[in-house]
């Protein structure tokens, strides 16, 4: 038995895009994804059985798992036979089988409305439904083999009213026993014909026979909801040709955008004002539309994502997963224009939204694993086979085990929501007492957000560029101990290269002057910035990923000489220490940040 | 995680891995907690406790689980890894189910893959719980 605790099973949770990561709902997105019907008004309509009928299955089903099917019996009642044969399809099945005791709950509120509801709702399900859950349970016997049986044994079976038909239920499990007897007792007080036909048609037909019957009709039933097979969802995944997309909706821009200015860059869901603009515009069937739509999508992920039908949270986890993105390909279409979108949305299907969003972060990923490669940073050409091979988990476990010691917890973390199944942006990272360190990420719903993300991938890519001229590929050396290394080398008067400190250059460096330091600091600070532009310019070696991916970031020096000054504040710390005079302790202290040859560290 | 031979009882470290494994699986539920993972054995036996809980201890969610000697022919490591297998299958049905899915107070039985063993848990509240206890260590010392 495989362990549910092992490498395997993280990369297989990684791989679902939406458990592994502390990713923050986003409110504005509850706008599709919180069940929109209200049960109680349902009831107080003028036809309450139309009312409740005139509901969409999923959204009925997880209206009634919100306020629990037994607060719900008054609703139950009304509802049709398909609805109730939908609802088993979504959550009567674990794993692709059919778990007969959650069958169980829900027949036996129909039994507590009444026997003969029991016996209709029963009757009323697909025959291989009925067959699927009584025939593993139930053995019948006629006259002439309960003759054969001692007496305990035919006291211990129940009888039909002919008294030539006997049968005995073989479940260990009691809720089953108590059910099958219940359900039978209604059957004979309305149907017994029913009675004798169920009974041998559960006996003799082959059980697991009606079960793979029954899980093809509820597939092809599930698919017209979006649950598509692992195959179809997978590809959604799949980056598009943004190019040839734009070019699809270009006339609706250029004709829609006509005297209507532009919106201003903005930090909430796009896809929320979208909506908000097109229920102005539409009526409550065309929103009603476009909301399915959304719905359907985020059913459709949940192949990919492996998430049940019955797993609300997880398919609502899913759903505004879906809108972020779908939202962040509407953003970018429309150019950010409200009308358009409204246009867009009324056109264009969310699932091609959703790609859109997708194929947007994709530019980014393949332009950061093209300069992690460059720089020779470990793992590179692995992650990006396995991202070839859309094997998410595997590249996720990849970041956090291989690059940590290059890169640090906050830049994985950084990589791990970039590299996610469904792109998420780091926001707040904490660190408890204990030294535990969590990262929290937020969906990507808007162009804000992703230039945010490519403006953090930039600070990454720009000191790999760095460390590049500090000497060869990165490999699993420290990126951070590399350049502060090289940094302190030039504050001592040699060149920016990476390899350890010498004695000579650690004597020098607690023999200069605080001011000298400060600005030959100064100096180099606004050299490298220089260095970054020039290989930005035209004809340059190029770092950014931003730039890579088409993705307008203002500045993307800025996030990398924010990092970098960061290292030379905490070098100056060392350096300007009391103790920097001393040349043991100071060798001491730049062992936290840089490396300093082995002869000094076995001095330690 | 470090390799260890199959005869070999399941050792402090490791059960640190795996409880770090654990918060990373299911990272999108931890909030501010996370978990911790022990594991004994006596002449009679194996037990396992994964305790979800935050720092200040006011939430505290031990679950506990223990198999008999005479009921399988595993060994105790394999006993151990067994109980945290199925305690990480319980979490997973918790955290679905949004903390909605409990266990009794007290040994409950169950069987995994044919194999009996038992299990219980409680959600506790460790601060209100210190403070109670101070309040009656107050009282008591106000009566003498």
């Amino acid at each position: 038995m495989a362990s549910r605790l092992s490498e395997e099973s993280l990369k297989a949770v990684y791989d679902t895009g939406h458990q592994g990561l502390a990713i923050q709902s986003e409110q504005a997105l509850d706008l599709l994804s919180a069940p929109s019907v209200d049960l109680d008004k349902l009831l107080l309509e003028e036809d309450p059985q139309a009312a409740v009928q005139a509901v969409p299955p999923q959204a009925l089903y997880q209206a009634l798992m919100l306020k629990g099917p037994e607060d719900a019996l008054d609703v139950l009642e009304h509802m049709s036979a398909d609805q109730v044969v939908r609802i088993f399809d979504y959550d009567i099945w674990t794993d692709d089988r059919l778990a007969p005791h959650k069958a169980i709950r829900w027949l036996n509120l129909f039994k507590e409305i009444g026997p003969e509801q029991l016996y209709t709702r029963f009757k009323e399900l697909d025959e291989e439904y009925q067959l699927a859950l009584l025939g593993p349970e139930i053995t019948t016997y006629d006259e002439e083999e309960y003759e054969k049986l001692s007496d305990a044994e035919q006291d211990s079976l129940g009888r039909m009213p002919c008294n030539t038909v006997f049968y005995k239920v073989t479940s260990q499990d009691p809720r089953m026993e108590e059910f099958i007897s219940g359900l039978l007792e209604a059957t004979m007080g309305s149907d017994i014909n029913y009675a004798y036909a169920l009974l041998a048609h559960a006996y003799h037909l082959p059980p697991n026979e009606q079960e793979e019957q029954i899980a093809r009709f509820r597939k092809a039933r599930l698919e017209e909801d979006g649950f598509v097979t692992f195959e179809e969802s997978r590809a959604l995944f799949r980056p598009l040709e943004l190019d040839a997309m734009k070019q699809k909706w270009s006339f609706l821009l250029a004709r829609d955008a006509i005297g209507l200015s532009p919106s201003k860059s903005r930090t909430t869901a796009f896809l929320l004002t979208a909506l908000q603009a097109g229920a102005r515009k539409w009526t409550s069937e065309e929103f009603e539309r476009v909301s399915r739509g959304f719905a359907t999508l985020g059913n459709m992920l949940a192949a990919a994502a492996r998430v049940e039908t019955d797993d609300l949270e997880g398919l609502r986890r899913l759903m505004q997963q879906a809108q972020a993105l779908a939202g962040l390909g509407l953003e970018w279409l429309s150019g950010s224009d409200e009308n358009v979108a409204v246009a867009l949305l009324e056109k264009e299907t969310p699932q091609m939204l959703f790609r859109t969003g997708i194929s947007l972060v994709s530019r980014l990923t393949d332009a950061v694993t093209t300069e992690l490669k460059r720089h020779g940073v470990t793992e590179a050409d692995n992650i990006e086979r396995n991202l070839r091979m859309d094997k998410r988990g595997v590249v996720i476990h990849m970041i956090e085990t291989a690059l940590l010691e290059p890169f640090g917890f906050e830049r994985v973390e950084t990589l791990k929501g970039l590299y996610n199944r469904f792109p998420v942006l780091p926001v707040t990272m904490t660190t408890d007492e204990d030294g535990l360190q969590r990262m929290l990420f937020q969906p990507i719903t808007s162009l804000v957000a992703l230039t945010q993300m490519a403006a953090t991938a930039d600070a990454l890519t720009g000191l790999l560029h760095l460390s590049s001229l500090a000497g060869g590929p990165l490999g699993k050396a420290s990126l951070d101990r590399r350049l502060t290394t090289g940094l302190a080398r030039v504050l001592a008067g040699g060149g920016f290269t990476s390899e350890p400190l010498s004695d000579i250059e650690v004597k020098r460096l607690s023999s200069l002057p605080r001011e000298a330091l400060q600005t030959t600091g100064a100096d180099f600070f606004a050299g490298v910035e220089g260095t970054l532009r020039e290989a930005l310019a035209p004809g340059g070696a190029g770092w950014a990923a931003s730039r890579a991916a088409k993705i307008h970031v203002d500045d993307p020096v800025q996030a990398v000489m924010t990092e970098f000054s960061d290292l030379i504040m905490r070098l100056h710390a060392v350096l300007g220490s009391t103790e920097a005079h001393d040349d043991v302790a100071l060798v001491r202290a730049l062992r936290g940040l840089a490396d300093v040859e082995s002869k000094h560290q076995e001095a330690l | 995680m470090t390799e260890k031979p199959k005869n070999e009882f399941v050792t402090e470290g490791e059960c640190r891995d795996l409880a770090t494994l654990m918060g990373r699986k299911y990272a999108s539920f931890m909030k501010d907690r996370h978990f911790e993972a022990v594991i004994t054995k006596d002449a009679r036996g194996v037990y396992a406790t994964v305790t979800l809980r935050n720092r200040s201890g006011s939430f505290f969610y031990p679950v506990e689980g223990r198999m008999a000697n005479i009921d399988h022919d595993m060994n105790p490591r394999e006993s151990g890894l067994f109980l945290l297998d199925y305690i990480d299958s319980y979490f997973e049905e918790y955290f679905r189910e949004g903390g909605d899915v409990y266990l009794p107070i007290d040994w409950a039985h169950y069987e995994h893959d044919g194999v009996p063993l038992q299990l219980k848990g409680q959600i506790l509240n460790l601060e209100i719980e210190r403070m109670a206890d101070e309040l009656l260590s107050k009282g008591n010392s106000s009566v003498h």
